[in-house]
């Protein structure tokens, strides 16, 4: 009988049980929890072949206490042999976030965690698919943190069937992330207990070829509570001739027990023995350069190191803890020392480094800086925090500076790992050791970026005013705190001290040299210089955007003067970002579609893929894009990919009004002001006006399509005097003003809206935005109309017809024409009328705008006296019509009736003009 | 002639096999006996607790009672004389 299974019938049963049931649609897990030494490991050993037996595609990691700060072992152990067919099967950014993640490529780009997730949840998907599969993990509570977080990233987006077999010691946490991510019902635990007094026996009997007279054996299964680690222990340290009415003549502790059994090694093995545990793991490779390979061979015979292939660790990690505790300092740092030498990753030699540091040194210190930098760069944060909190204690006292610096570092490097209490602390200890204007500059700089961290804007905003108050900074730094303020001022400031922060940044940018500031100075410029109405801001656009491009396409990573100034700019891959959305932003206002398109397209292909919430702001830029365009059904359904704006989830904060937009014209009102008034209702933060903005100018169009001008006013005003406070000037951003006129012209407030439109049309006419003149000039002809003169007002809204592109503008032209034939209405001329209300409804039909085509039909109708037309609803249109009235959405009426949603939409779009209705309520109401 | 006690491990799921275990380890004392040596199997004491099982052999040796349990597939862990009560 094998040794390592005898008192373990039921826990076996309960894995095969748990193997041979199949998960459906999520994975299913089984946790073996218990105390050190009591038989997990073995259990999850059989739970392996038990698998594979069945034909299971096994994955398995085993990391050990010291493997703990290596950051994606785990990852890479589970992923052995796996790698030939999962990189080629993968997207190239998750390729790469793999590639990088597991040290088979080399690059300056740090690693994108959540690209590692969905390149690990696809991983495991693609292997789940080809084989039934399990994920084993033993020791659980080691496995390092960075694979902990893509595992448990990718298991709880999964619903790809899959066997999780993890084992636990208990007294650690209740349960590990990697549980956390399972939902509860899918995880089944088991509790690994003491063996009975027969088992022990018989497993004594197995390993050490010894039984014991009854006595003895219930001493033994006493003291060590019938785990059977520590019962063998004992057994192995009794002599053969035993009193068994007497004590046990041995250590009755565990640790005492192994104790023993290390010291009855010879030295040259108990040494080599503290290199091992200061490993976990080793090949002998590593061992040997160290000088232990060959003297760890007396410690394999006594079975308390075991050889595996190439690969030596301890037969139990707690014989490792055991040696390594009870090692004295001056052993545990020559080990340190022999493995520094030894070792080939630069993170893992220089943590051996400084643990081999008997005190401050300045060569590990700077060794322990370098390693941090590279710990930065792979994307591992948390590993560059513990090394920067080591260079920092390795620095030699009467190094004043390099102290500070490091203290700067470490805080910088915390934050970064999001331990915002750590960098708190050390930005305190930073302030403390601040000897002069530049010490302290930076330190204000650090207790900012933790206020930032922290959701505390206006703090973080004054501590920066205060940094820059210290002329003797760092010009790096300065050039950035002015970037970030200049950026991060909220609107309710003077435009022109945020001006003046970028306009300092970049002119100490400029001097510098350095091109990422300036590339960022260039693209906060060309935003207030827009929001302003100046003339060049896209050209500054241009210009930031083919600095930030450039320094991507030439692989340069940003390189600020000092670290504490890459805190607050940005990388090559953000500032590229930053840059191409600005001017985005601009081409969308001016009309630049096309150029628009092409940058969004690279941004989706290059930047976003597997990025949620980029790719969620980009769909939502393309749809307003789309929406200024023209391309209003285009852009419906790049809406309708995220439905669920009222929801719990974080989304970006234009979608919201962009959908209220949609809604709007589709006619559905309602819709539309609850989207923003939530919109309006949540705007916080430093564009908070922006959005407050927004929301009341949306609200206005709302109320004025529900035919209450007045109110539509107040909030057209609101929008009007804060748009004011902000120092907007730029006319296309003013876009709710053609409605502020009209609205005004219908409550008999002719003046205001004359003198609305001339502040409209002279910034319009500076700037040559030829769109908003053309809405000027239809307004002009509706002033004209208001006055009384008829023929004037023809004249003007013709040429607004002509004014407004049809290609570029067609929701401007049909209104135009809308205008135009209800002028010509008035003044009689029913033919003209007739043929230009049916082109302006033409272009609203294809639009897919009912709102504006139950406008352009209720002034066809009253050609000739007629009211609006009514019933008559196709068989299709009634089918429609009656499902909506019950309350159906468009989704499910397609659904039920075979048909597409978009001819859902169209039939509805019909039946609200046919029947004078404007909302799916009012239909349910009508068809009563 | 003396008695011993040959102690084996029962796991408590295999509980249900103490029956056949008599049966075997009585059977496998007979065909010893039938080959020229003496054994009788005197019976069984089951610890479930401790998941152990004492099978009790009337033997000339502790050898002859492990060889025994062995050909009877008991895999004796330990074996010892007895003295009973009933003997005296």
């Amino acid at each position: 009988m094998a040794s390592e299974l005898i008192g373990r019938d039921a826990e076996v049963e309960r894995i095969r049980g748990f193997l041979d049931g199949s998960p459906v649609d999520a994975p299913r897990a089984l946790v073996l929890e218990g105390e050190a030494g009591i038989g997990k490991s073995t259990l999850w050993l059989e739970g392996l072949e038990l698998a594979r037996d069945r034909g299971l595609r096994v994955l398995f990691s085993r990391p050990t206490e010291a493997e703990r700060d290596l950051a994606l072992t785990g990852l890479g152990d589970l992923l052995e042999g796996t790698l030939e067919e999962v990189l080629p099967a993968l997207a190239p950014p998750r390729r790469r976030a793999l590639e990088v993640a597991l040290l088979l490529e080399e690059t300056g780009d740090p690693l994108d965690h959540r690209a590692l997730g969905i390149a690990a949840r696809s991983a495991l998907e693609l292997l789940a698919e080809a084989h039934p599969l399990l994920v084993a993990v033993d020791d659980v509570q080691w496995l390092d943190p960075p694979s902990t977080a893509a595992l448990a990233f990718a298991l709880r987006r999964t619903a790809a069937p899959m066997h999780l077999l993890l084992a636990r010691r208990s007294g650690t946490n209740d349960s590990t992330s990697l549980e956390s991510a399972l939902l509860a019902p899918s995880i089944e635990r088991l509790h690994v207990g003491p063996l009975t007094v027969g088992a022990l026996q018989a497993v004594i009997r197995e390993r050490l070829d010894r039984v014991f007279p009854r006595p003895t054996l219930l001493r033994i299964h006493e003291t060590s509570g019938g785990n059977p680690f520590y019962a063998l222990e004992l057994a192995r340290a009794l002599p053969p001739e035993l009193d068994p009415s007497g004590p046990l003549p041995v250590p009755e502790t565990l640790d005492g027990l192994l104790r023993a059994r290390i010291d009855a090694l010879p030295g040259s093995a108990r040494q080599a023995l503290v290199l091992l545990s200061a490993l976990g793991e080793a090949e002998t490779d590593t061992l040997s350069k160290a000088g232990a390979e060959g003297v760890l061979e007396a410690a394999v015979a006594h079975g308390v190191v075991v050889r595996a292939e190439e690969r030596l660790r301890f037969a139990h990690p707690l014989l490792a803890a055991s040696v390594y505790q009870h090692a004295d300092g001056a052993t545990r740092r020559s080990a340190h020392a022999a493995l520094a030498a030894a070792v080939r990753d630069p993170l893992e030699r220089a943590r051996h480094l400084a643990l081999a540091a008997e005190g401050p040194d300045a060569a590990v210190a700077a060794s322990l800086d370098e390693a941090g930098s590279v710990a930065s760069v792979r994307g591992l944060p948390r590993v560059a925090a513990e090394l920067a909190e080591q260079a920092r204690r390795l620095t030699p006292e009467d190094d004043a500076d390099g102290r500070r610096r490091r203290t700067i570092l470490a805080g910088l490097a915390h934050l970064r790992a999001g331990d915002v209490r750590r960098a708190r602390s050390l930005g305190g200890a930073a302030m403390a050791e601040a000897a002069d204007g530049r010490a302290r500059a930076e330190a204000l700089v650090l207790a900012s970026g933790v206020e930032v961290a922290a959701g505390n804007e206006d703090r973080a905003i004054s501590l920066r005013r205060k940094a820059l108050s210290y002329s003797d900074a760092d010009p790096a730094l300065q050039a950035a705190a002015h970037l970030w303020l200049a950026a991060s001022l909220p609107d309710s400031e003077d435009v022109g001290v945020k001006e003046r922060h970028a306009s300092a940044s970049l002119e100490l940018a400029t001097r510098l040299g350095d091109d990422s500031l300036r590339a960022g100075a260039l693209a906060v410029l060309a935003v207030l210089r827009f929001d302003a109405g100046e003339p060049d801001s896209l050209a500054v656009a241009e210009e930031a955007h083919a600095l930030a491009t450039l320094g991507r396409s030439r692989g340069e990573r940003a390189h600020p003067t000092t670290e504490l100034a890459h805190l607050l700019s940005f990388t090559y891959d953000r500032l590229d970002l930053v840059a191409s959305t600005v001017l985005v932003g601009i081409l969308k206002w001016v009309g630049g579609f096309d150029t628009a398109r092409m940058l969004l397209d690279r941004l989706e292909r290059e930047l976003a893929a597997g990025n949620e919430q980029l790719e969620s702001k980009l769909l939502w830029t393309r749809c307003e894009l789309e929406i200024h365009a023209g391309r209003w059904r285009l852009a419906q359904e790049l809406a309708e990919r995220e439905p669920d704006l009222l929801g719990e989830h974080e989304t970006f904060w234009r979608a919201p009004l962009v959908s209220a937009q949609l809604a709007l014209h589709r006619g559905e009102l309602d819709r539309a002001r609850t989207l923003a008034s939530a919109s309006r209702r949540e705007a916080t933060g430093a564009i908070e006006l922006r959005i407050s903005i927004e929301s009341e100018a949306t609200l206005g169009l709302v109320l004025r399509a529900g035919d209450d001008p007045a109110a539509a006013v107040a909030h057209f005003a609101e929008a009007e005097a804060t748009a004011k406070a902000c120092g907007w000037r730029e006319p296309t951003i003013l876009w709710w003003r053609a409605d502020f006129a009209e609205a005004l012209l219908e409550v008999g407030r002719m003046d205001d809206a004359v003198a609305l439109l001339d502040a409209w049309e002279q910034d319009a006419r500076r700037l040559g935005r030829n769109r908003i003149l053309a809405h000027a000039t239809r307004c002009r002809g509706l002033v004209a109309v208001a006055r009384g003169d008829i023929e004037a007002a023809l004249e003007t809204l013709k040429r607004a017809v002509d004014e407004a592109d049809a290609e570029t503008d067609p929701f401007g032209h049909a209104r135009a024409l809308l205008a135009l034939g209800m002028t010509q209405r008035r003044a009689k001329r029913r033919s003209e009328a007739r043929a230009t209300l049916e082109q302006a409804n033409a272009i609203f039909e294809r639009l897919g705008a009912p709102l504006w085509v139950r406008k352009a039909r209720a002034e066809l109708a009253r050609i000739g006296g007629r009211a609006p037309s009514r019933g008559e609803l196709t068989p299709a249109e009634r089918r429609v019509a009656t499902l909506v009235a019950e309350g159906r959405t468009n989704r499910e009426v397609a659904a039920a009736l075979y048909l597409g949603e978009r001819t859902v939409a169209s039939h509805l779009t019909r039946i609200y003009a046919k029947l004078g209705v404007r909302s799916r309520t009012e239909l349910a109401h009508r068809l009563r | 002639m003396p008695s011993f006690l040959v102690e084996t491990f029962l796991a408590r799921g295999s509980a249900g096999e103490r029956t056949t275990h008599d049966r075997r380890a009585r059977s496998s004392a007979e065909e010893l006996t039938r080959e020229g040596t003496r054994v009788r199997f005197e019976g069984s004491t089951h610890v479930p607790e401790d998941e152990l099982c004492f099978f009790t052999f009337e033997a000339p040796s502790g050898t002859v009672a492990a060889l025994v349990a062995q050909r009877a597939g008991l895999e004796p862990l330990r074996v010892v004389e007895a003295v009973s009560s009933r003997e005296e």
